[in-house]
């Protein structure tokens, strides 16, 4: 479902120089798994992301999802993707309801499809008390409710969530981690992006850690652990990006 | 056909997030609704309170004391009370504005008499005492001539000192004369509303989404970006064109209701054709595809809200500036300004509103608009389609800093002549009106030399190669002398057919000729403004600017940008075009030869010319023969400057 093969994207910066924020990536990831992007601020996390989103283009190697080209076809790479940023991206002026409409007819459904498809959303994901509230007046979870079913409208085989529980509270953290390994078992490939340990763990059938752009490991966790010798994914962590503070060092 | 459902999709979409935006509501609708009753109502009533006190209080008048004839006089006349203070030196009161004027009468009874109305311009009071006054003495003059000389002119019916009586009648319909007076302000008002109505929209839909990250996850849906974009520029335009009707209706209905009391007090009719509103309302058009496009433009150079309203404030400054230029007096659409963008609308828009419109420059100047508008929506669609406008975080700003400077050729180019520029602004223009030998030499061997050298030296580029100090074959030497002789006729030419559309006031031409020739000897005039400029303005211009923009730039884009700045220098409007098609003539021959040296020759023989015979010769005598020497010359002198090149790419 989503093939990432020796990808790279350099950026220019007048003080900086050239800067590689991705350098030679590859991994994939298939239907029905949820692949962990691990990584500290700066990683080239999001910069892999918005690859393949198509926001950005790369500088090297190649990237597909649901079978399209990120280049020659991005127009087909975004029908199938469902995006969930951080910043849930919701327009705060409008409500739920006009916010799944927009998105439903600019993915090209309409009529009594889209209208029984946004009931459904609504009902799944329990926000119809809202529904027809503006979204400025909405608190984080909700947002972030609305967001996944935003990103869920025209029912991509491909969802990439990057960041989605900063911000949120221990509850819509859950609800939204509930929502995720849901759509696992309805075999989406999901890839989830994030720098908290304990969501990779509880969530993620594979993790691939990266670093300065590059990628230092990639497997399940056991096979993370027999490859560094540490237990804890945190301990993982830091043994591949060689600071030597590990989890039981901190004495936490 | 699907881009069109797509477009109308973010269309709806984006125009019910404005409408329920508060702050472009209050911006671009309430403020324009209630501007107009504040301001025009506030004035009245502020007016009013004022008349009411002059009523009460009456002027206070300083008048030598023996007068008392001129005392009853404006007891009687003036409508409104009167205190006099009796004082020998009337100046004094007034000085000290213990009275609002003073009236001092020199000679006797029997001779002519002078009045003086003694006021201070500075206050308020003062100037209707004195403009009453002065009404009621010249309303009067019979009653004086009666007063004073009745007894000398005995004799004299009165009748014979008034062998007519003029009056005067405006045969001018309502509806012009209604038109003439809103074609005073009406056009810059609208261009200054479109402005404000447009950019409230275009920061919110495009830096304000960035802000809020709507617009990333917009760009990963299955969207043309085209369609984005067009169905936000759409809204902008909307919101500008509401703005702008919301102002019209406003101004409409405070006149019409009578809000509004002219200062003189003459009656005032608000009248305005149905023709009219429709013509301002097309040419408004184009202008505002124009503004929502750059306001568009400029805003996705910002990363939040309020960094695209920093980034607005000068675009919005600037955007007046042509609009106030064709409000002045003596701006018609039958000369250069047609071909003015926002200048043009301005003042179609006031002829329009006069009746004094003639078809062609209208549509002109709307053509030369809407060629303008499609042309910026074309650059804002594809620079909104690149990657660094669309995704947050990724906009590179451009960097300033001596270090940004120093890597970026183009920065450097254009900061280094803006110093320039401002140096001969600001210290060598007054240094060469007080010494013009010593000032010129200061200007051309200490500041534009130095700064050529400067520019190359701060950027570390090899001094030689960029200010192309290479050795010319003699016969391009030849060519170049033969170019120049071709270039100047053809420039002349050019510059006299330019000068009908925009013609030199009256002795500008002397000013300039005198101001440029000081009274040295022929040879040192020579030396000074011509061999110096040809070589310190070449080294400055076709070497440190034009090398540097190569860098980055084009050949031709690089050649037409340092003409325009090399015309810039020359700090007239009159002589811009001439300088710069003879800057782009020197900069092809640096750019076909290789070599700065005969580009320098060509400079210093233009200005020669130019010093030497041009003065005998005014520009009205130059006829279209000239051409029939100018271009054979010219063509003459570039075959042997290309034969230049082709010699040293066979030698490569």
């Amino acid at each position: 479902m989503i093939r990432v093969n020796n990808l790279s994207r350099i950026f220019f910066d007048s003080q900086r120089g050239e800067i590689k924020a991705v350098d030679s990536l590859s991994f994939t990831c298939q239907a029905g798994e949820i692949m962990g992007l691990l990584g500290p601020n700066g990683a080239g996390k999001t910069t892999t992301l918005r690859i393949l989103a198509t926001l950005l283009s790369p500088s090297g190697g190649t990237a597909e999802l649901n079978g399209f080209d990120v280049i020659k076809e991005p127009d087909k790479v975004r029908a199938s993707l469902g995006f969930l940023s951080s910043t849930t991206g919701l327009y705060p002026r409008l409500t739920p309801e006009e916010i799944l409409k927009f998105f439903g007819e600019i993915n090209g459904m309409k009529g009594a499809g889209l209208k029984s498809r946004i009931d459904a959303l609504i009902a799944e994901f329990n926000i119809s008390d809202y529904a027809r509230v503006r979204c400025e007046k909405l608190s984080s979870g909700m947002k972030q409710k609305v967001s996944i079913a935003r990103a869920l409208i025209q029912d991509p085989p491909v969802l990439i969530f990057d960041e989605p529980t900063v911000g949120l509270d221990v509850i819509a953290a859950a609800q939204t981690m509930k929502a995720i390994l849901e759509y696992k078992k309805r075999g989406k490939c999901i890839l989830y992006s994030t720098h908290i340990m304990s969501e990779v763990e509880k969530l993620c059938d594979r993790i691939a850690i990266i670093h300065k752009g590059t990628l230092q490991a990639i497997g399940t966790m056991e096979e993370l652990r027999e490859q560094t010798g540490e237990r804890y994914l945190e301990d993982i962590f830091f043994s591949l990006m060689g600071t030597g503070t590990t989890f039981a060092e901190n004495g936490s | 056909m699907q881009n069109w459902k797509e477009i109308k999709t973010v269309y709806i979409k984006e125009i019910t997030e404005i409408l329920r935006n508060k702050r472009v509501i209050i911006s671009a609708f309430l403020i324009p609704l209630l501007i107009y009753p504040i301001i025009i109502g506030g004035m009245d009533w502020l007016q009013g309170l004022e008349h009411k006190k002059i009523s009460e209080e009456g002027f206070r008048i300083a008048i030598a004391p023996g007068h008392d004839e001129v005392v009853s006089f404006l007891k009687e006349k003036l409508s409104v009370p009167v205190h006099v203070i009796e004082i020998a030196d009337v100046i004094i009161p007034v000085m000290s504005k213990d009275a609002d004027m003073g009236i001092q009468i020199d000679g006797q009874p029997g001779t002519v008499r002078n009045i003086w109305f003694l006021f201070l311009g500075s206050n308020d009071s003062s100037i209707k005492a004195m403009t009453q006054c002065k009404e009621a003495f010249e309303n009067n003059r019979f009653f004086w001539i009666r007063n004073f000389l009745a007894d000398d002119l005995a004799d004299i019916r009165i009748r014979d000192l008034q062998p007519f009586d003029a009056s005067f009648h405006d045969v001018a319909s309502v509806l012009d004369q209604s038109g003439h007076k809103i074609a005073k302000i009406l056009p810059f008002i609208l261009i200054l509303m479109l402005v404000s109505g447009c950019s409230f929209a275009a920061v919110d839909l495009i830096a304000g989404e960035k802000e809020r990250g709507c617009f990333e996850t917009l760009l990963v849906s299955p969207i043309n970006r085209q369609s984005v974009i067009i169905g936000k520029m759409l809204v902008v335009i909307v919101t500008g064109f509401i703005s702008l009707i919301f102002n019209l209706i406003s101004m409409f209905l405070c006149l019409k209701l009578g809000l509004f009391t002219p200062p003189d007090g003459a009656s005032f009719t608000f009248l305005i054709s149905y023709g009219s509103i429709t013509g301002v309302f097309l040419c408004a058009l184009p202008m505002t595809i124009i503004f929502a496009s750059t306001l568009m433009l400029i805003s996705a150079k910002a990363k939040t809200y309020q960094a695209g309203q920093t980034l607005l404030m000068p675009f919005s400054l600037l955007a007046l500036l042509p609009a106030v230029t064709a409000m002045l007096p003596g701006m018609h659409s039958d000369s250069f300004i047609v071909a003015v963008p926002i200048a043009n609308v301005v003042v179609a828009m006031k002829e329009m509103l006069e009746g004094t419109l003639k078809w062609w420059p209208m549509v002109v100047g709307n053509l030369v608009n809407l060629g303008l508008a499609l042309a910026i929506l074309r650059i804002t669609v594809t620079s909104l389609e690149k990657e660094g406008s669309l995704v947050p975080g990724s906009v590179s700003d451009t960097d300033f800093s001596l270090k940004g400077i120093r890597k970026d050729p183009v920065i450097a180019a254009f900061t280094g002549f803006t110093v320039v520029w401002l140096l001969m602004f600001y210290v060598m223009a007054p240094l060469q009106a007080h010494d013009m030998v010593s000032g010129l030499l200061i200007t051309l061997w200490g500041l534009i030399l130095c700064s050529a050298i400067v520019i190359v030296r701060f950027q570390k580029l090899p001094l030689k190669k960029t200010l192309s100090l290479r050795s010319a074959p003699w016969y391009v030497w030849i060519g170049a002398f033969f170019f120049q002789l071709g270039v100047l006729p053809t420039t002349l030419l050019i510059n006299k057919w330019l000068l009908k559309l925009l013609p030199v006031p009256e002795g500008w031409m002397d000013t300039f000729s005198d101001a440029l020739t000081p009274e040295i000897s022929s040879l040192s005039l020579v030396l000074l403004m011509a061999v110096s400029p040809g070589i310190c303005e070449e080294l400055l211009f076709r070497g440190a600017i034009f090398g540097s923009l190569r860098q980055k730039w084009s050949p031709w884009r690089a050649l037409i940008a340092t003409s325009i700045l090399f015309g810039l220098l020359h700090f007239s409007v009159y002589r811009l075009v001439p300088t710069t098609l003879i800057g782009l003539g020197l900069g092809w021959i640096v750019y076909i030869s290789g070599s700065i040296y005969p580009a320098m020759l060509a400079h210093a023989l233009n200005n020669a010319i130019a010093i030497v015979f041009l003065p005998e010769l005014p520009i009205d005598t130059l006829s279209q023969s000239w051409f029939l020497v100018g271009i054979p010359l010219l063509f003459a002198g570039a075959i042997m400057i290309l034969r230049g090149s082709k010699a040293k790419e066979n030698k490569r």
